[in-house]
């Protein structure tokens, strides 16, 4: 299988098979994602990193 | 062929009985002007019991060949002088035949090669490879098996190959590349002439591969074949040393089988501080110390910012495993022994089509875990070690370790295995799981600090798809999650309404810890 269609495996699409399965075992619950803004900052500190390397003039010999 | 140089018939056999008095010293001196790569070959094989050395010329053939191709379009007065290829083996024999591929402690090729015009005239290893020690601390996540040839016969072998420089066509950058690279590739390993060619480096563009790599060319050979990678210049941002730390990229890279890469400056009395040399090494393995004291120490606690964090399951590693080509294979390089200050340029290898490493798992799977088990409703009679992980989550205390792993070994994993009171996952359930899940996971194992090293045990997960691409711009990206575990539940995203997720959540057969996942 293709990256693209492995892509295409989902939480959601996951839980609609467990909901046909097992609806009498589920709940749905609401939650509120925490610390969110230190992670995507975090995330976004090496995403720069890396790009910003792209321009290094380091080399190894 | 890639392997020819390996599984090639050799002429000429010497058997040598490696027992007193007969002096590796000695050996490698007479034969190959006593390089320090062959002395810690045979300080490897004396570790692994060696009883036999053998001995043998081999024809110019495959990468070799394509190697002296290479070097007479840079030096047209390049002579090969002749390639020999040695087997280590840790049993007795009279003949060749009577010798079986678990006999083999490791091999070692190596080239003779003369340039008259650069006064050079010189040994080099082309490749070893070495069985690792077999203690089960010695971890090497991903190790491949080669084929190698003694005499007629082939014998296999599982390691990581090493390779050293020449100064020719290669230097510590090619060789380093090639290590990782071997394990990468469908083909099974790569010349130095493509190396050199997806670097941009040919006799046309002026530059000589003798002289290394740069930043850039080792980004230009990555991206070629298509593997991803994520690298830190530290020298662009002397903060990083300290918020990014080389370690957390080493070890995710070698953690997920993939390897990484560690560039450094070289000190010394005889090196200027304002030009230092930089050298750049492979990693592909760890020790794990359970007793380590580090993660009850507060430098442990890793914090992506505003203080939130946890204790990364590197803690617990003593030393990083990789190669110096300077001195040979399988060195045990202490996590902090290499100095932040000197460390230049840290790469991470991703696995296969991942599209992110181990270290940005860690992070998306941190807001997952500390959103969703604190949302199971407190009650008198729930289970302690919910109230456990909860009470570890409120002091941001909890263990992550990241794995890349075929779908097939997770769900082999729920069902061979039982939690603490013997309790077993649900077969229909995990036959479900079967059908819904990608080929390959991103898994965040969650433990506490005193269950995971010396228990070796966990109380949940968090899976992760590797094959979507992170949008960065968001703060949470819904679209990698798959699911979450933790003792008696299971999460999945059910749905998304303004940023306002709801969580399906199913009952788990599991109610405590579970054994970590080793694939050593």
């Amino acid at each position: 299988m293709k990256r693209e269609e492995q892509a295409k495996f989902t939480s959601p699409k996951i839980a609609e098979e467990i909901k046909k399965k097992f609806a009498q075992q589920t709940e749905i619950i609401s939650i509120n994602m925490k610390y969110k803004r230190n992670i995507g900052r975090f995330i976004r500190k090496i995403e720069r990193a890396h790009k910003k390397a792209a321009k290094s003039t380091l080399s190894f010999s | 062929m890639q392997a020819e140089h390996r599984i090639v018939p050799g002429e000429q056999l010497a058997i040598f009985p490696a027992q007193a008095p007969f002096s590796s010293f000695k050996f490698t001196e007479s034969r190959f002007k006593g390089i320090d790569s062959v002395r810690r070959c045979f300080s490897l094989a004396r570790s692994l019991g060696m009883k036999i050395v053998t001995l043998e010329k081999i024809p110019c053939v495959g990468l070799l060949s394509e190697e002296n191709q290479e070097i007479l379009e840079y030096f047209p007065d390049h002579q090969f002088k002749e390639a020999l290829r040695l087997c280590f083996w840790k049993r007795d024999f009279k003949a060749v035949s009577h010798l079986k591929s678990r006999d083999l402690i490791g091999y070692a090729i190596l080239k003779h090669d003369k340039v008259r015009s650069k006064r050079y005239d010189s040994w080099h290893m082309f490749e070893a490879v070495f069985k690792k020690y077999p203690h089960q601390h010695n971890c090497i996540p991903n190790p491949k098996r080669f084929k190698i040839a003694c005499s007629e016969k082939i014998y296999s072998i599982i390691g990581i190959l090493y390779c050293q420089q020449n100064s020719l066509n290669k230097a510590c950058a090619q060789v380093a590349l090639r290590s990782l690279l071997s394990n990468h590739l469908p083909e099974g390993d790569i010349s130095y002439k493509k190396i050199n060619e997806l670097a941009g480096i040919t006799p046309k563009s002026g530059r000589f591969p003798g002289k290394g790599l740069s930043v850039i060319e080792i980004r230009k050979v990555l991206d070629g074949l298509g593997i991803g990678f994520r690298d830190i210049d530290y020298t662009q941002n002397e903060t990083l040393r300290n918020t990014l730390p080389y370690q957390k990229f080493l070890y995710a890279g070698i953690e997920s089988g993939a390897g990484a890469l560690l560039g450094f400056r070289l000190s010394g009395p005889d090196i200027p501080d304002d030009s230092p040399p930089r050298h750049i090494i492979p990693f592909f393995g760890h020790t794990f110390n359970k007793d380590t004291w580090v993660p009850d120490a507060e430098l442990s606690y890793f914090d992506v910012g505003g203080g939130v964090g946890y204790v990364p399951s590197e803690n617990w590693t003593s030393s990083f495993i990789g190669h110096d080509d300077n001195f040979g294979p399988n060195f045990c390089v202490p996590r902090c022994h290499v100095d932040r200050t000197n460390v230049d340029y840290v790469v991470e290898l991703f696995n296969k089509e991942a599209q992110y490493g181990g270290v940005h798992a860690e992070a998306v799977s941190l807001g997952f875990i500390y959103s969703l088990a604190p949302s199971i409703i407190s009650t008198p009679d729930q289970n302690y070690w919910i109230k456990r992980l909860i009470k570890f989550i409120r002091g941001k205390r909890i263990v992550l370790r990241a794995l890349f792993v075929r779908k097939k070994a997770y769900l082999g994993h729920l069902r061979n295995f039982t939690d603490w009171e013997g309790n077993r996952e649900a077969g229909d359930f995990l036959d479900g799981l079967e059908a819904v899940l990608p080929s390959f996971v991103w898994i965040v194992e969650i433990s506490l600090p005193q269950l995971f090293p010396a228990n070796e045990r966990k109380i949940g997960e968090v899976l992760l798809n590797p094959f979507v691409r992170p949008d960065t711009s968001k703060d949470v990206d819904f679209d990698l999650f798959l699911m979450a575990r933790i003792p008696c539940y299971y999460f999945f995203l059910d749905s998304l309404n303004e940023d306002n997720p709801m969580f399906l959540l199913l009952k788990s057969n599991i109610q405590s810890h579970m054994p970590l996942i080793t694939h050593y």
